[in-house]
């Protein structure tokens, strides 16, 4: 493709050839210039640098987390912009998947950057490139299909991106089985209960009494209601989101060793305790993200809210900012007060940053005035008895 | 002029009216703009960069008194409405631009460029 620049000299040569020709000037003093001329004009429309891509991963064995390293090799010396493709169901963690460099006397351009995946297979299609001709007068682009797919080995430890603190409000009811007070054994005491030390101390044997013993049936229950966006099955940013979320709250619980149960409101109900789940994690996860798409029906999650009046005590509700609106409807019209509910604030793509400025500007904009949307919202919420949280968004 | 003479000269006439009718043809490919695509939730729907573009040159261009352009191909005619305003045929022809931009037709750079200046137009409004 020529730039305005290369149309602009090539339509001036043809003109000049044109003017030489028509004036009747000798073939002698045409032809060379003639064939010159064409020569330079299809040699630069039909401009076709080679260009070899390869994509090398690494992936740790102990956590998500995968480094990428695409070694590009083309002409020396030529400007080249290289994007690659950020896979669904993964987030950006360093580096850039962009890059705009001239490349080297070897033609050699290399584009490092790290990745963490929220799934068991994430896979790559395309790699694009921009190559532009020394001279500016042409442009190629190209979409270069290199298929990648890494399988991810969960690990049962992994630091979570997101901050959790806020989840131990939720849980502020749970409490360990912790020894309240020591009494004497009477005839029909359980003997598991009965400590050991005692056989050797005068007074006879004592027993242990747990606290909160009556309440640990049901507030060791860690309870999350996933209201997802009414967009997650259109958008790869909310999906990241909402993804980024569920994944982070099953670690946190497992390191917590809470149970947990996941209510996705949904025709296809998804009602798991954590303990079932064990490491298939991935495999929950998919079950869960299908159950999302299908829950785009405002009416059932209003069924479901309502009905867990009457179920937990210990509710978190997740939810994208853009649901968060939708759901503020919701919310007004229940009875339920001090349901905790996190909000998930969008940030800006990283993609952002490779945009002209006015563009940047725009999307900056938008995104303060949804923020802007979201804490009136959340202020609307507060005000009639719900706690509410705002996490900041991955990229 | 003898006959040899002139058929070399039409022959390159010929290339030169080809290579001429390649530039003019040439329009760029439909390609998959990394950048454009985009998403960013904006009240409630997840939109594009370009559908965010238009959007934006839409209401600037309802600022300047304009309405209903729309994706017509046609865009350039209402021109003729407003042939004694300057600055709302400037403003048409950037909206036009990012028009293209929205088809696929021309780079983020450029695109850039006329926002710019339909962006000036109206805040000078």
């Amino acid at each position: 493709m020529l730039t305005r620049i290369g149309k602009i000299i090539i339509s001036v040569l043809l003109l000049a050839l044109f003017i030489v020709l028509s004036i009747g000037l000798t073939i002698i003093v045409s032809l060379p210039l003639a064939i010159s001329t064409l020569t330079i004009l299809l040699s630069m429309l039909f401009w076709k640098p080679k260009v070899y891509v390869n994509r090398i991963t690494h992936t740790s064995n102990k956590s998500n987390r995968v480094s990428i390293e695409l070694l590009i090799n083309t002409e020396p010396y030529t400007n080249v912009e290289v994007c690659d493709e950020l896979p669904l169901g993964s987030v950006l963690e360093g580096g850039s998947y962009c890059i705009n460099r001239v490349t080297g006397s070897d033609g050699r351009l290399v584009l490092k950057y790290s990745i963490r995946a929220f799934r068991p297979q994430i896979i790559w299609n395309y790699v694009y490139i921009v190559l532009h001709h020394p001279l500016g007068l042409a442009i190629k682009e190209l979409r270069v299909p290199i298929k990648t797919s890494v399988t991810i080995t969960p690990s049962p430890h992994i630091p979570i991106p997101i901050k959790s603190k806020e989840l131990k409000v939720a849980t502020t009811g749970y409490m360990e089985p912790v020894i309240d007070r020591v009494r004497p054994y009477v005839i029909g005491d359980d003997f598991k209960l009965i400590i050991p030390k005692s056989f050797l101390m005068p007074g006879g044997l004592r027993i242990k009494v747990f606290s909160a013993e009556s309440q640990l049936k049901f507030k060791d229950r860690f309870v999350v209601l996933a209201i997802p966006s009414m967009w997650y099955c259109i958008s790869d940013m909310v999906k990241l989101f909402m993804e980024a979320a569920i994944y982070n709250t099953l670690y946190y619980a497992k390191l917590n060793k809470y149970r947990i149960r996941i209510i996705v409101p949904s025709t296809q109900i998804l009602d798991t305790e954590w303990l079932s789940i064990n490491n298939q994690i991935h495999e929950y996860l998919s079950k869960i993200y299908q159950a999302l798409c299908n829950s785009i029906d405002t009416y059932y999650i209003k069924n479901w809210i309502e009905k867990l009046k009457y179920r937990e005590i210990n509710t978190v509700i997740i939810t994208v900012s853009d649901s968060l609106l939708k759901l503020r409807e919701i919310l007004e019209s229940t009875e339920i007060k001090g349901i905790y509910v996190i909000a998930i604030e969008p940030k800006p793509p990283s993609a952002t940053n490779y945009l002209p400025r006015d563009f940047r500007d725009l999307i900056h904009k938008i995104v303060e005035e949804e923020s802007k949307e979201l804490y009136s919202a959340i202020d609307k919420l507060k005000k009639i008895g719900y706690i509410v949280e705002v996490v900041k968004g991955l990229e | 002029m003898n006959g040899i003479e002139l058929v070399m000269i039409l022959g390159i006439l010929i290339l030169l009216l080809l290579v001429l009718g390649r530039i003019i043809r040439t329009k760029p490919r439909k390609f998959h703009n990394y950048l454009a695509n985009i998403q960013i939730v904006d009240k409630g729907e997840v939109k594009s960069l370009a559908e965010l573009v238009i959007s934006e040159s839409i209401k600037c261009l309802e600022k300047l008194g304009i309405e209903k352009l729309g994706e017509s191909r046609y865009i350039y005619l209402s021109i003729l409405k407003h042939i004694s305003n300057p600055k709302v045929i400037k403003a048409i022809y950037h909206y036009k631009k990012l028009m293209s931009f929205y088809k696929g037709s021309i780079d983020i750079e450029e695109a850039a460029k006329h926002f710019k200046k339909l962006t000036r137009l109206c805040g000078s409004e």
